[in-house]
């Protein structure tokens, strides 16, 4: 069974009220959220705050998720919400906003996840957010569009922009292209 | 990045547990039962009560009050999940049963033929209303149970 009916499966049980399928849906993401966060935000400690508010806001929604199969991008959407409203309270300056960026590159080819967990601290939140789902928790260009609630298409373009800000960053590092 | 959260999914999961949250409906639903009874009880007494017994009556009230008041937060914080709104239905149903008929009986010892039609007509409005409860709730489970199914016949 792939990742998507596992989770539509044991969040169906755990509507039912089958505490053992919560658990173990809350075991498969506990890991991913928590890392999610973690990339997001500067401290450990605030990671652990902030995630388990992601956890008591989901559990609590929980009940009335209608599309168990869309889980994993619903439970993302709960967490970047409260990622943001954290960033939101530390920093009252505006987020970055998108650019048109667009069409293809080969940064992709040479990037690994090792090098865009070094990499990702010093992008801006938008770009960092993306290269999380994308590249670190292997969300689908649909599912990323989802959690971001911005098209496709604008994935991609954001996606283009943040390779290549991470790779100018990697690269600052002594990484080379 | 090697560090690791500070907390653990059993950590998250905990308090979940299916006696925990019917323990907290019971203790709300048995709450508002016995202080409308008592409240009844000291509105209709056709004497006044004793100090003592007044005070005793006093407490026992705002003791039903305040578990209400507990299972109320707590049902906003905590998911209800099919399982619980099944219990919490059938528990409702049975707990305004219980409050209209001995609210009824209370009616028929004290007062008119009026007061006792008064009574039970109030009384009704909660069964009705815990009844559509529980029907829902259970119409609720059923639609699971047989999304459930449906998912489990596509696993390989």
């Amino acid at each position: 069974m792939d990742r998507v009916g596992r989770d539509a499966l044991l969040v169906v049980r755990a509507q039912l009220g089958d505490r053992r399928a919560l658990a173990e849906l809350v075991g498969h993401w506990h890991d991913p959220v928590w890392r999610y966060v973690r990339r997001m935000l500067d401290r450990p400690d605030q990671a652990d705050d902030v995630s388990q508010d992601v956890w008591a806001g989901a559990l609590k929604a929980l009940p009335r998720l209608q599309r168990p199969e869309r889980f994993a991008p619903w439970l993302f959407t709960i967490a970047r919400r409260s990622v943001m409203d954290h960033l939101r309270e530390k920093y009252s300056q505006a987020d970055p906003v998108d650019g048109d960026g667009s069409g293809d590159d080969d940064v992709s080819a040479v990037l690994d996840r090792a090098q865009v967990a070094e990499g990702l601290a010093g992008l801006p939140v938008h770009e960092r957010e993306v290269l999380i789902l994308f590249y670190l928790h292997d969300l689908a260009l649909e599912e990323c569009a989802q959690v971001l609630q911005i098209p496709p298409g604008t994935v991609k373009s954001r996606l283009f922009r943040a390779r290549r800000l991470l790779r100018d960053s990697l690269v600052e590092k002594g990484y080379s292209s | 990045m090697t560090e690791r959260p500070g907390y653990t999914p059993d950590h998250v999961v905990r308090g979940m547990s299916l006696p925990r949250r019917v323990g907290v409906l019971v203790a709300g639903l048995g709450g508002l039962a016995g202080s409308t009874t008592i409240g009844l009880l000291w509105a209709t007494e056709p004497k006044a009560l004793p100090a003592g017994t007044q005070l005793a009556f006093a407490a026992m009230i705002l003791i039903g009050v305040t578990w209400v008041g507990i299972a109320g937060w707590a049902l906003v914080r905590r998911p209800l999940f099919a399982a619980d709104r099944v219990i919490t239905g059938w528990l409702a149903v049975i707990f305004s049963t219980l409050t209209t008929v001995s609210t009824v009986a209370i009616a028929v010892t004290r007062t008119s033929t009026a007061g006792v039609l008064a009574a039970g007509g109030l009384g009704l409005i909660p069964i009705v209303v815990s009844s559509t409860m529980l029907i829902r709730a259970r119409a609720y489970r059923a639609a699971l149970l047989a999304r459930k199914r449906d998912l489990e016949g596509h696993q390989p």
